[in-house]
């Protein structure tokens, strides 16, 4: 049993009880100190919604298969999807299935999109949409 | 102390840290992880990168009371649930059934009572 006193009152507690009190307060702080810590770390200018602002910048253009070869490194990648070229150098270094699976498709007309709905199927579509900085549609026409 | 006695500390101790470090991504680049946000949970008031990082605060949070062994059994279910959500709509996906793997070794860890190194083992009622 404890005793604690309170607005001139002594209240008898049980040690369970009062031992239960002391994990709350632990947990509380702990709570307290994560979002404290995630506060502080994501103060101070982030890189949100850069992607999509991206996106929604500038005008749409047509990219021929000609440009579209050009950038075909890990320093300038381009891929398309499903008729639409799309810049990926950004993302390339955070592909959590690693650099060497998108860098054979920069550059390719079609052998991106076969790679990523091989791979993934249609479950990282609207991911790859965020990630992915539209560039323009493929010229088909003009390509060839 | 045998190892077997100690597998579940080791379950606990691991699926923390995996949950610690994902957690952590989240908070460092919420933007890569955008795309797994549900389009009906994105509005003007709470953006994808807003539910990210919140999404990151609940896994720091319940991964250092799982490694931590406190509120363990409340820590893993909440965790195994909110896996199983994930991987449930991507189960055709390799990532969602490792996901789903996942999602049974922290279920595991609430179907175990919290071992001797658990702080809800100090805690507990005499």
């Amino acid at each position: 049993m404890k005793y604690i006193s309170y607005n001139k009152k002594v209240y008898k507690i049980k040690t369970s009880q009062y031992k239960m009190n002391k994990r709350l307060l632990l947990a509380t702080l702990i709570i307290v100190l994560v979002i404290g810590v995630v506060i502080l770390i994501r103060v101070g200018p982030t890189e949100s919604g850069k992607s999509i602002e991206s996106q929604t910048e500038g005008s749409i253009k047509m990219v021929s298969a000609s440009e579209l070869s050009q950038h075909n490194s890990k320093e300038d990648c381009w891929v398309v999807f499903e008729g639409k070229v799309y810049d990926l150098t950004d993302f390339i270094p955070r592909h959590p299935g690693g650099e060497d699976k998108i860098i054979p498709q920069c550059g390719s007309p079609t052998k991106f999109e076969q790679a990523f709905l091989g791979q993934h199927g249609r479950s990282k579509v609207d991911f790859f949409m965020k990630v992915g900085v539209l560039i323009g549609d493929l010229d088909v026409v003009g390509s060839y | 102390m045998k190892l077997s006695k100690r597998s579940t500390q080791i379950l606990r101790y691991t699926l923390g840290a995996v949950f610690l470090y994902f957690g952590l991504r989240q908070i460092i680049n919420p933007d890569m992880w955008t795309g797994f946000v549900p389009n009906f949970l994105t509005g003007a008031t709470i953006t994808a990168n807003n539910w990210v990082i919140m999404n990151g605060i609940l896994e720091i949070t319940l991964s250092i009371f799982l490694i931590l062994g406190l509120y363990t059994r409340f820590a893993s279910l909440i965790l195994s649930l909110h896996l199983l959500l994930i991987a449930l709509p991507m189960i055709e996906d390799p990532s969602g059934v490792r996901d789903f793997g996942l999602t049974v070794a922290t279920f595991i860890v609430f179907l175990n009572s919290p071992d001797r190194t658990c702080l809800d083992w100090k805690f507990r009622k005499k």
